[in-house]
């Protein structure tokens, strides 16, 4: 019974990680604080359900589609959005990309309805069994896209050149644009892979959650995701996720009924007084005037 | 208030016949104007909150929704179950909410920005459940009848008599915001916001001060779900949710923060702005311009205009074109300066 809570504790974890890690990524190069990382999911999902029910397309022409298109979302925020925005304090961002949260929202409404929709899922619908446990193929598939992202994303930001440029940018942007590193294109090129991330998560939630056009908020669910591994790690963000899962889950099967859906926002209060620095992270550090 | 010798004071007599005209207008107006004028004061009372909080003390708050609904609960129960006084229950209100936002502060002194800003908005999250939860208190989603008060006899069963209620109490408080941010606790605000370190070096005390502009920022915020509990007569957790939130930093957005004047236009604007939108229905299809999908994009991209393009607010942009009209003729002519990093300033 607890094992077989914990898998799906950790798949839902996976979903909050893989979602924490779009913030995370947009965060680590640019600091800015991506409110419209669930929108930018939303819509990709969206995208992806006209791809795979009205053009009827093969799965993975689709989820490389909606990557693409996701990537493209990204730029094109980034170039239209963000830039200007570059140098502002955190408040007129944070209201900036709640801006965009709320014109996709209204966008992907007016395009495809209040209705839900669901997509059909690419993974076998008979779960595996092990001893007792069930596995659904969707829920280890997750856990499994979850786990490779995050280590992607370490081998990325260790060993690239693109990688090294993106935190020398978080790091101090006057010194990076001095150091030789193109800082605008850094810029767009977190948004697009951070968008296609999004993208990975939208997709993966899917099968399991209904679309509809306030999918969106669940992407708020994230930031105690981030925040409890501290934001701007990428481990941090998968473990987590991951973490949060796990607890929701069993919040919801041994706790009063109704803490489920806050139980992710106590435990992060709890760790922002305790440990603001979360559990892998660096608290922010004093900002240079 | 102390003033450099060179500031003149201006003149600020416009402001009498102003409020005489605010207490003209419902004897000429349709129920709608009055019942619109009175959201419009009741969010000026909330923008002003938020606005000294995030706008003037810098302490970006998500949690503003939390303290309307603990304000608007808290009156709605003083009425209704205790049959307290109008005045009375108004007021305390402020005090219970300011009480918690002086708690909730507490995290403030450790937290900072974005790390302020996802604590208190699962702040929201956590008041809507409470109240979802606790049933017996609060009738959760079916919602809290709010029956309507009386003060001095009158019975204020209408817009009408409402309004002169909800117009009072915005226009105390906002003089009285517009004092404290002329006074010693404003100045202590703005220091804080520039820099914390700065601030701590002259002397100001940062765990006295911070709490005590979350304290006022809850106060003016609980007032503002108290009258807004007076005006609606019925209230739910959902009219509390984190959209509520967003939408009284957008007015200070709009207006521009850390002035009380751009607080008020910003109420004004965003409380309008769905009126405005509705114009456009002559010139689209209804099954467009009517869906609550089209408002929201507007919505979103009248933020945005306002952030990219207009980072004072409309505030800031008055006194642009009020300072070009002073100096008239004789205007410098301004040299663009290419700037590789524009600054919020």
């Amino acid at each position: 019974m607890i094992l077989q809570q914990l898998i799906s504790g950790l798949a839902l974890g996976s979903i909050y990680a893989i979602i924490a890690l779009g913030f995370v990524l947009i965060y680590k190069a640019t600091e800015v604080v991506n409110f419209a990382q669930g929108a930018m999911m939303m819509v990709a999902a969206y995208f992806s359900s006209t791809l795979l029910l009205t053009l009827k397309l093969p799965y993975l022409l689709s989820f490389g589609l909606t990557l693409v298109f996701a990537a493209l979302l990204g730029m094109v925020l980034d170039r239209i959005v963000f830039r200007p925005l570059i140098g502002y304090p955190l408040f007129p961002i944070v209201v900036a990309t709640l801006a965009v949260a709320i014109i996709i929202e209204g966008v992907c409404g007016m395009i495809w309805g209040p209705a839900t929709i669901t997509i059909p899922s690419p993974f076998p619908k008979d779960s595996y069994q092990w001893g007792n446990v069930f596995i659904a193929p969707v829920n280890l598939w997750v856990i499994i896209g979850g786990l490779t992202l995050m280590l992607f994303f370490l081998v990325f930001f260790r060993f690239t050149t693109m990688g090294t440029a993106m935190r020398a940018t978080a790091e101090d942007i006057r010194a990076a644009y001095l150091c030789g590193i193109s800082v605008k294109r850094v810029f767009t090129i977190t948004w697009a892979v951070s968008a296609a991330v999004g993208a990975i998560a939208g997709m993966l939630t899917v099968p399991v959650i209904f679309l509809w056009p306030g999918l969106g908020h669940i992407g708020l669910k994230a930031f105690p995701a981030a925040v409890l591994g501290g934001f701007g790690s990428i481990p941090g963000a998968i473990v987590g996720g991951l973490v949060l899962g796990v607890s929701e889950v069993l919040a919801s099967g041994y706790l009063p009924e109704g803490i489920k859906d806050v139980f992710a926002w106590i435990l992060m209060l709890a760790i922002l007084i305790l440990r603001p620095e979360g559990i892998f992270g660096t608290y922010e550090k004093q900002k240079k005037v | 208030m102390r003033r450099t010798i060179h500031e003149k004071k201006e003149s600020k007599i416009w402001i009498i016949p102003f409020i005489l005209f605010i207490y003209a207008i419902p004897f000429f107006s349709s129920d709608y104007i009055i019942y619109s004028m009175n959201i419009i004061g009741i969010s000026v009372v909330g923008a002003i909150g938020i606005d000294l909080l995030a706008g003037c003390a810098g302490q970006l708050s998500m949690g503003h929704a939390a303290f309307l609904a603990i304000g608007a609960y808290s009156y709605g129960l003083l009425v209704h179950h205790f049959q307290m006084g109008l005045l009375f229950s108004l007021l305390f209100s402020g005090i219970i909410s300011a009480l918690v936002g002086l708690f909730v502060g507490i995290p403030s002194l450790r937290l900072k920005g974005l790390y302020l800003a996802i604590a208190t908005m699962g702040f929201v999250f956590i008041t809507e459940e409470i109240i979802k939860y606790m049933e017996w208190l609060t009738r959760g989603v079916r919602g809290l009848a709010v029956p309507s008060a009386r003060v001095f006899g009158v019975v204020l069963d209408s817009d009408f008599r409402v309004y002169f209620l909800i117009m009072s109490v915005a226009v105390v408080f906002t003089v009285a915001g517009r004092l404290m941010l002329d006074s010693k606790i404003g100045r202590a605000f703005i220091a804080i916001r520039d820099s914390d370190v700065a601030a701590e070096s002259c002397g100001i005390n940062l765990t006295v001060y911070k709490s005590l502009a979350f304290g006022i920022s809850s106060f003016y915020a609980g007032l503002a779900g108290a009258l807004y509990a007076l005006t609606v007569g019925l209230i739910s957790p959902e009219n509390f949710g984190i959209m509520v939130s967003i939408q009284y930093l957008v007015m200070i957005v709009v207006g521009g923060t850390g002035s009380i004047y751009g607080a008020i236009l910003g109420a004004i604007f965003i409380t309008l702005l769905p009126e405005g939108i509705r114009f456009t229905q002559y010139v689209l299809p209804d099954s467009i311009a009517m869906s609550g999908y089209f408002q929201m994009v507007i919505y979103g991209l009248t933020m945005l205009v306002f952030i990219v393009f207009e980072p004072q607010g409309l505030y800031g942009r008055w006194q642009v074109v009020k300072n070009y009209w002073k100096a008239f003729p004789f205007n410098p002519v301004e040299v663009k300066r290419v700037a590789w990093i524009r600054r919020w300033k």
